[in-house]
């Protein structure tokens, strides 16, 4: 099996990948792990996987955030469950997109190295 | 230097390690629980979209006969409209669900004992006490007797579960279960007919399991016969003039054969009446190490409950009438343990009122003919055996002339986090056994007794409130209340016809006794703990046709809070019944005897009477017995409590001054003289009690040194508390600064809950809001969380009943939508919402939401 290599494609696949398994039920962290399974494969080098699976990690879960928060009553919940846990609305979404872009970064990085050891060159 | 594709490896395995690593931490950290309820697609932020009012839902249900309408009022009180009754009662499962999932499941957890599956061990207690008192195991044998004796019920309650079920289905698929289900990590299991009997069952427990024969029988031993007696008297000191029944007890021309009054002078602790001798005390001290045992499982101290309903008859309405008035008094919760609805299916059921939510029918409302209300009649169904063990088994007791082998259930309890613990209940022919140390004492409760007195716990209230729906007028309404089992209640009853009633329907349990005489006589409840061995079994309940019950009284009002159900000479002695001393049902009685006619308006403004009967009869004497001694900011307080009309409103400051001197004057006499007698717990005597040893006894022994000097002390202490809390400008305390209402949220969670909130109120006024009498609640404050739960006034227009009502709450349970507090300021000011009883959904009018359920 050969992979065309486009980074642009990578960050494009890192983004909806993300969205779309996230949005079918496989939860957050599995959609990250995809998410950066497919930005690992299709970037070109390695400090690409680094930087698109980064901003791909960044990107899909807040463009998720962004339209649910979108929804008033989404905003109020937010600041109720901040309440409960007792910590701050702002850096709980923080947190959440801090480990899905370590979560996406490492599995794009795996995905990459593994590929480039097993899978064949593009000619 | 490193080739590259070592150097690749060595990322690769270092990258993996780090992932798996990460990914195992999180699952199992907190971080880990964080990033889950922050998942935007699924997280808790998706729950916002929980319990909304839709614009227009439409839906295709399969297995619908019809389409099933459900119109919005303004008011957020949904109106379904259905052709047949099992759709109906699918739409109502549909909004229970839909308004209050997570409602619904923690409280079957409560009252199953699975609570420790999702919180933990720090719910075992209560999981263990309620696998012991086994409601799940008579809600499966009433499911099961209702499948072949009463089909179409069951039917309805099925469409009830199916309807429950569609919603969780399709909450899953959307990931909008509500908040607590994902701040706790976990999912519904599918909804049943043993789950809506469960709940039923739960709310009759939580109204009759009354512990006081448990608690009486330590007074005993601690206290010896006399002072037990006096303190705790067998019926209450200022009740006689203001029974629930009109009249001297009598009815359908039967009456007791022995005085009543003699009955009452009785020590019903003695051998003759509990087959223990209590004057041993080799078993003396060996019962109240066993009820200490059984205390600790239970952890409920006896408290007071209670609720006010009553009616008035067309001659005493102004508009010439018949009016019907209720308050039940049950813990305020957020959500409400109410949800209202109106249910109309086809010609058959019109009916409006609230439910509970995880139970199909109308507890408490009206329909096209007929209102009701409900408040507990507060007589004893469960009583306390000791049990006599086999030396050489411990799984045999003594019964009726012969060892006999206890039923032993297994019980497994998971425990969140993987563990789990296996109890063992032991159950005798009286019922399950509490305590596993000591003496072991069994209790026999009606709800588990079942109607057939056979222990098989099926009971039938389900049945009972189904036909109260429906019924069309007196006749059917008293028919149907006889299979009303558990609990048993005062039905407050007024209809368009201009009859009101009141019928107390319910299985009391009946012992045969023996009396000192040698007379035989039949006894309802106990106040003692009995022996088990097979002389003190119930032997029935009483037959429907005595039940206490009234129709249209010649005064022309009936009044029900918890009072005294009948007069002496009702032919069974009622023995064990917990009745409210009668501060409500004297203060009622003067508002029903205060004007020759009523309006609705002064049906709700006597809901909302914060007159302290007690303050009436207690200052007087107390202000007369420190008058010429005190001075200064003294004086002052007591200025202001002589110049008080008794009305515990919250900017007032004489309830607070009367609330902290009765309090320390109340613990002053009975903390000590219990303590010497080695009773930790609070068992305090009633008010009235307290007030009758003022009145008759003020030189006894509660009061030390001196009648006087007691009441002076107290108020000084009082007052000086008071002070140093709140300043010494009198002018400023109000009883609002101390007595707060706080709604408080099943999660226990303050972010969900509502207030605290300054209200009118107190203990012993029609207006319901206790807090404890304990002075030391000044530094460590403790909230109101009782009261009416739900208030409605049914006026019966011949053509059409008017219905009001309201409960502290909402309608949703999402906590950040408008619905889930929008009644809270309304009750907290009196005011009530008319509840729009249309015949279409088109003359509603003004709506603001529809769900629309089509055949599928």
């Amino acid at each position: 099996m050969k992979i065309y290599k486009n980074n642009w494609y990578a960050l494009l696949a890192g983004i909806l990948g993300g969205i779309a398994l996230d949005y079918l039920g496989l939860g957050i962290l599995l959609a990250a792990v995809v998410s950066g399974v497919l930005v690992g494969l299709f970037t070109t080098k390695l400090r690409y996987t680094l930087a698109l699976s980064t901003l791909s990690g960044i990107l899909w879960p807040a463009i998720l955030m962004a339209f649910q928060l979108a929804n008033s009553m989404s905003m109020e919940m937010l600041s109720l469950v901040s309440e409960i846990a007792g910590f701050p609305p702002m850096a709980m979404l923080g947190i959440t997109i801090i480990i899905i872009v370590v979560v996406s970064m490492l599995s794009a990085i795996t995905t990459h190295v593994l590929a480039g050891l097993t899978l064949p060159k593009e000619p | 230097m490193m080739s590259r594709s070592r150097r690749s490896v060595v990322i690769l395995a270092a990258s993996l390690v780090l992932l798996i690593v990460l990914l195992g931490g999180l699952l199992s950290s907190p971080i880990g629980l964080l990033i889950y309820l922050m998942d935007p697609a699924s997280g808790v932020l998706e729950s916002s979209n929980y319990g909304l009012i839709p614009a227009k839902h439409v839906e295709r249900i399969p297995g619908l006969s019809g389409t099933v309408k459900i119109v919005f009022d303004k008011d957020g009180l949904p109106h379904i409209f259905a052709s047949t009754e099992e759709d109906a009662f699918y739409a109502v499962g549909y909004l229970h669900a839909w308004f209050r999932l997570w409602q619904m499941d923690i409280q079957r957890r409560l009252a199953s004992g699975t609570l420790s599956e999702i919180l933990g061990e720090d719910t075992l207690k209560n999981d263990i006490f309620m696998r012991i008192v086994g409601l799940r195991r008579s809600a499966e044998a009433t499911v099961e007797w209702m499948k072949v004796n009463e089909p179409d019920v069951y039917k309805l309650l099925e469409a009830y579960s199916r309807g429950v079920n569609d919603v969780i289905g399709k909450l899953e698929a959307t990931h909008r279960l509500p908040l607590m289900f994902k701040l706790l990590e976990y999912t519904p299991e599918p909804w049943t007919p043993v789950d809506s009997i469960l709940w039923a069952k739960y709310m009759a427990w939580s109204l009759t399991n009354f512990w006081e024969p448990l608690a009486y029988s330590y007074l005993r031993i601690k206290l010896g016969s006399n002072d037990t007696n006096l303190l705790w008297p067998v019926h209450p000191y200022y009740a006689d003039n203001v029974t629930v029944m009109p009249g001297d007890g009598e009815i359908n021309g039967k009456r007791i054969d022995v005085d009543p009054y003699y009955l009452r002078s009785l020590d019903w602790f003695g051998e003759w009446a509990t087959g223990i001798n209590y004057d041993d005390p080799k078993v003396a001290d060996a019962l109240a190490a066993a009820i200490e045992e059984a205390l600790k499982v239970i952890d409920d101290p006896p408290r007071s409950i209670g609720s006010n309903d009553w009616a008035v008859a067309p001659s005493r309405s102004v508009e010439g009438v018949a009016m019907m008035s209720d308050d039940p008094h049950l813990s305020l919760n957020m959500p409400s343990v109410w949800f209202a609805v109106h249910i109309k299916a086809g010609e058959s059921l019109d009916v409006i009122g609230v439910t509970l939510p995880g139970v199909p029918f109308v507890i408490i409302g009206a329909n096209r003919h007929i209102s009701w209300g409900l408040t507990n009649t507060q007589i004893g169904v469960m009583d306390f055996y000791v049990e006599k063990i086999n030396p050489n088994n411990p799984l045999q007791y003594w019964h009726k002339g012969a060892w006999r082998d206890m039923e032993q259930i297994k019980e497994v309890i998971r425990i969140k986090g993987g563990g789990e613990k296996v109890i063992y209940v032991n159950v005798t022919v009286h019922g399950p056994i509490i305590n596993s140390e000591g003496i072991p004492i069994s209790f026999r409760w009606t709800g588990n007794a079942g109607f057939k007195n056979d222990g098989g716990g099926v009971t039938r209230e389900a049945l009972a409130i189904y036909q109260v729906n429906k019924a069309r007028n007196l006749n059917e309404f008293i028919e149907a209340l006889r299979y009303w089992d558990v609990p048993s209640q005062n039905f407050m009853y007024a209809d368009i016809y201009g009859n009101i009633a009141v019928i107390e329907p319910g299985l009391f349990p009946l012992h045969r006794v023996e009396l000192p005489t040698g007379e035989e006589i039949l006894v309802v409840g106990s106040r003692s703990l009995l022996n088990g061995t097979g002389d003190y079994d119930w032997v029935g309940y009483i037959p429907y046709e005595d039940v206490p019950h009234a129709i249209n009284p010649e005064r022309g009002f009936l009044a029900a809070p918890n009072q005294m159900s009948v007069g002496p000479y009702y032919p069974y002695f009622i023995l064990g019944a917990w009745w409210d001393p009668g501060s409500r049902g004297q203060r009622i009685f003067a508002d029903l005897t205060s004007k020759p006619t009523f309006t609705a308006q002064d049906m709700m403004s006597f809901q909302a009477d914060t007159f302290d009967w007690y303050a009436s009869m207690a200052l007087p004497i107390m202000i007369d017995a420190v008058e010429s001694e005190v001075s200064g900011v003294y004086r002052e307080a007591l200025d202001i409590v002589k110049t008080w009309d008794y009305r515990m409103d919250k900017d007032e400051a004489a309830p607070l001054i009367w609330w902290a001197w009765f309090s320390i004057l109340n613990d002053k006499m009975y903390r000590d003289y219990l303590l010497e007698h080695g009773i930790k717990r609070a068992y305090y005597p009633s008010h009235d009690t307290t007030i009758w040893l003022m009145r008759n006894m003020n030189n006894s022994k509660w009061f030390k040194p001196s009648f006087k000097k007691i009441v002076y002390d107290s108020l000084i202490e009082a007052i000086d508390k008071l002070a140093k809390k709140f300043g010494e400008d009198i002018t400023k305390w109000k009883w609002g600064d101390v007595h707060k209402l706080y709604i408080r949220h099943l999660s226990m969670l303050d972010p969900l809950s509502r207030g605290p909130y300054p209200e009118d109120g107190g203990d012993d006024v029609l207006m319901s809001a206790p807090i404890p009498w304990d002075i030391n609640i000044l530094d460590n404050p403790r909230y109101v969380g009782t009261g009416p739960s739900w208030r409605i006034v049914a006026v019966m227009y011949r053509d059409g009943p008017k219905i009001y009502g309201v409960y502290p709450g909402g309608q949703s349970g999402n906590p950040v939508y408008e619905y889930y507090d929008n009644y809270i300021d309304l009750w907290l000011n009196y005011k009530y919402i008319e509840l729009a009883f249309p015949t279409t959904p088109e003359e509603l009018g003004n709506t603001i939401g529809m769900i629309v359920l089509e055949a599928g």
